[in-house]
């Protein structure tokens, strides 16, 4: 972590520590047990210090996107390494994957698993505030991972000189991923965080 | 007498509302997306800056200098004063300002805003912008050598073009 970072208050980070549990039970289920994850960290950060939390972004990646709409919401950013991608793909789909090229059918399962993700994690966070939180239908991207981000962080840079954000680490059979599930907070999310909002109870 | 001094070039990644000042063959790269790298320099002294600016507008905030269009363009104008070099002397080169993703009714789009911005700073001060590379749906990576004031732009799937 860089010196200008810091650690949120904790009923937030449990509220996304929470929200990661119940989509890592989904993920669990939806790839039979090979794929985990878990919370690393919600993190508040300078604009120019993301890569320090999440790694080099300044390489091409495929990504699955969604938007939080709601009374509360943000982006959520499902980051793949193209490697551990292909076997995740061989492994979904039972068709090869081609260099540069994927099927219908494995941008499907794709798209699927952003959705299954998105679900669970909007789901799990709109129980917890009793706020309406609720996903988009997602989107394939394959681009500079910086520029994706850049534009994802928007909503909260425009009035916040630093980012809120969380990082994941996904693991297959207990070996770490190189796959992140990054969540940044729009507008209004921000301002509910700032406001050290409550819970509701008996909600982590 | 003063001692020799190798002087290296540099190659410095510049980031969100970030901006640099080099000379010769120091090169900064920067990744944008909705954002736009804003590159000056001056021909005759091979000195360069760039601001890799997020947003229009600062609206009186006390940010980075290099994070908005109105505050980047003056600050990267100081720096290059402090090398001596007179506005009258710069050209400008802009790249990105992209709009990479439509997701919702409610997706923040920016990209052109940050061009329109950018464009209007810069004519505001006098400063021609003799090369640009801004606006569709594609990131960009971008290296500006400050000796010569080119900027190669690289986008995924393209080939790469120098402004």
């Amino acid at each position: 972590m860089s010196a200008t970072t810091e650690s949120m208050p904790n009923p937030i980070e449990e509220l996304f520590r929470c929200a990661t549990r119940e989509t890592a039970d989904r993920m669990t289920i939806w790839t039979a047990g090979s794929i985990s994850l878990r919370l690393e960290g919600l993190t508040e950060t300078e604009l120019h210090e993301i890569s320090d939390h999440l790694g080099p972004i300044d390489r091409m990646a495929t990504m699955v996107l969604l938007e939080a709409e709601g009374e509360i919401g943000g982006t959520l950013v499902l980051l793949f390494d193209d490697d551990s991608l292909d076997a995740f793909l061989v492994a979904m789909t039972g068709e090869p994957v081609l260099p540069g090229e994927r099927t219908p059918l494995q941008e499907s399962a794709l798209l699927e698993t952003g959705n299954i993700l998105a679900s669970a994690f909007t789901g799990a966070i709109s129980d917890a505030t009793v706020l309406l939180v609720l996903p988009t239908p997602p989107i394939l991207l394959t681009d500079y991972v910086a520029s994706v981000l850049e534009q994802a962080c928007m909503a909260q840079a425009i009035n916040n000189e630093k980012l809120v954000l969380t990082r994941t680490r996904f693991e297959r059979n207990g070996e770490a991923l190189d796959w992140q599930l990054v969540f940044i907070p729009d507008g209004a999310m921000r301002d509910w965080i700032d406001s050290g909002p409550r819970l509701r109870d008996g909600a982590l | 007498m003063q001692p020799l001094v190798e002087r290296r070039p540099s190659v410095v990644m510049v980031g969100m509302g970030q901006s640099e000042c080099g000379r010769g063959e120091d090169r900064f790269s920067s990744i944008l997306g909705s954002c736009i790298a804003i590159c000056l320099y001056s021909r005759q002294r091979g000195v360069g800056a760039i601001a890799h600016v997020v947003m229009p507008a600062s609206h009186g905030r006390d940010s980075a200098p290099g994070k908005s269009a109105d505050t980047a363009v003056p600050h990267l104008l100081d720096l290059l004063r402090k090398e001596g070099i007179s506005a009258r002397d710069v050209e400008a080169k802009i790249a990105g300002g992209a709009s990479m993703f439509k997701i919702s009714a409610g997706t923040l789009q920016i990209g052109q805003a940050n061009i329109t911005a950018c464009t209007a700073e810069l004519e505001r001060v006098g400063i021609p912008i003799v090369g640009r590379d801004v606006g569709g749906d594609k990131g960009r990576r971008i290296h500006f050598e400050c000796g010569t004031g080119q900027v190669r732009v690289e986008i995924i799937g393209c080939p790469a073009t120098t402004l």
